[in-house]
């Protein structure tokens, strides 16, 4: 069995640390909701940390946690699951420093997966349209396109809600 | 300044005040992150393992072609699977060497009761001249490598680890009030999965005390999803198929999952094959709006169950 490495799990200890709530607003800018954002999170950070010494090479660890986290929570397969078995909805439970933000979490919701996954990355993850395009395997024109389509539907939303 | 740019700044601004609200939020922490971890090595040294032991127990078969295999044995009293699941059922005992019902049916089907089905199209009985069933005991090795279904022309991303802890895809129905009950009480379950383009390919495998009552579990699977295709506001099933070209008869189940948020509707398909006293359920749930084309995503299903169903029958 691998001896403990102090150092590595130092090294993965801090990552966790500085990146983990970042992750987690993100992935639950995407999914909607918190319980789920914050589960697959924690899931991803486990299988980071199982493979942490490749992880830690990756030019942005940070985006292979978000990718898998968001993997794993939007399996409708979970998610059907849950709406069956029980669970928080939507929108419930969501610690009080976010409660402000349910309504613009919600209007994300209303967008097309794509569309919402580009403009969490781009207004939230402050990621440049070229690392998007590179992180979701398509051309620059596609995520501009998802930008422009997603700010497009989100003016409308916004106008609809003011309290968003 | 443009209506784009407007939009932008204001989304940029609410963003940036949820991800300031994240850092007042508490964390599961570290701790629970070994936790899963530890969990996750757990779960592959078991599979690595078990692994080790198939290559040696087919060396064994190898060396001895007359040797019995440990792992298809005869039917009898006492016989159990290697592991055990809690039922939240109570089904109605069935003989493990109950000859199987060859004739139609026109009652329906609950618990374990006998096999249903007028139309040619319903699942066909266990061959009557097979005087015992075989029975197979489940492991981790019972699940399909990642080789077999990639020669069976399915892409896979990565390999997940078991999931021993969640349920079958399909939830209960009707008036079942957990998946054991809706599955009929197996005596053992094993799964896994793997990622695939946009989603994930995942397997259930359970087993029974015999070949009837995992044929009659998948009766009961068949008419309960006619019965009661409404699950609830977000959820609909339907069988779609029904047959014998894989293992010893097969259903296709396609579960309609709404989002609840923008209507959009993911299809998840599920092929649930049975070989002698075991099914092989093969779940498809990819989402749309990553994997694109999801058309051939039913065929994907009885592909990937085909697969496991020879990977059982090869050991």
């Amino acid at each position: 069995m691998a001896r403990a490495d102090p150092l590595r799990d130092r090294d993965f200890s801090e990552f966790y640390a500085a990146t983990n709530r970042q992750a987690t607003a993100q992935v639950f800018a995407m999914v909607g909701n918190w319980h789920e954002a914050q589960e697959a999170v924690q899931e991803a950070y486990a299988r980071a940390l199982g493979k942490w010494d490749k992880v830690s090479t990756y030019d942005e660890p940070l985006a292979w946690i978000r990718t898998v986290a968001y993997r794993i929570s939007v399996s409708r397969w979970r998610k059907a699951r849950r709406l069956v078995f029980g669970g928080p909805e939507d929108g419930e439970g969501v610690p009080a420093p976010l409660e402000n933000h349910v309504a613009l979490v919600s209007a994300l919701q209303q967008l097309p997966a794509a569309q919402r996954e580009a403009l969490v990355l781009h207004y939230l993850g402050d990621l440049p349209i070229a690392q998007i395009a590179a992180q979701l395997g398509v051309p620059e024109g596609t995520v501009k396109a998802r930008l422009s389509r997603g700010r497009t539907a989100m003016a409308s939303l916004i106008r609809e809600d003011d309290s968003v | 300044m443009s209506d784009a740019d407007r939009v932008g700044d204001e989304l940029h601004s609410r963003l940036r005040g949820l991800s300031r609200g994240a850092e007042q939020t508490p964390t599961p922490g570290m701790a629970d992150v070994h936790r899963r971890q530890a969990r996750r090595q757990r779960n592959t040294m078991l599979a690595t393992a078990v692994a080790v032991v198939g290559v040696v127990g087919a060396a064994t078969l190898v060396l001895q072609p007359l040797g019995e295999d440990p792992r298809v044995q005869p039917a009898g009293p006492g016989l159990t699977a290697s592991r055990t699941v809690e039922s939240g059922s109570t089904t109605t005992p069935a003989s493990s060497t109950a000859p199987p019902s060859t004739t139609p049916s026109t009652s329906t089907s609950t618990g374990t009761s006998p096999p249903t089905g007028t139309s040619t199209s319903s699942a066909p009985p266990v061959d009557p001249e097979v005087p015992e069933d075989q029975i197979y005991a489940l492991d981790l090795g019972s699940l399909v490598l990642a080789d077999e279904l990639t020669n069976a022309g399915i892409s896979l991303q990565s390999a997940q680890q078991g999931d021993a802890d969640g349920q079958p895809t399909l939830p209960p129905m009707c008036t079942a009030s957990s998946w054991q009950e809706q599955h009929s009480g197996p005596s053992d379950r094993v799964s896994g999965g793997y990622v695939i383009d946009g989603g994930e390919l995942v397997f259930d495998l359970l087993a029974y005390p015999s070949a009837f009552e995992a044929n009659a579990a998948l009766v009961k699977l068949k008419e309960d999803a006619r019965a009661c295709p409404v699950l609830n506001e977000f959820l609909a099933v339907e069988v779609t198929a029904v047959g014998s070209a894989i293992g010893d008869e097969f259903v296709v189940f396609a579960l309609d999952a709404e989002s609840g948020e923008d209507g959009s509707v993911e299809r998840i398909w599920v092929t649930i094959a049975r070989v002698e006293n075991v099914l092989v359920a093969a779940t498809v749930d990819r989402d749309p709006g990553f994997a694109g084309d999801t058309s051939g995503d039913e065929q994907l299903s009885r592909t990937a169950a085909q697969a496991n169903v020879d990977h059982l029958l090869a050991e």
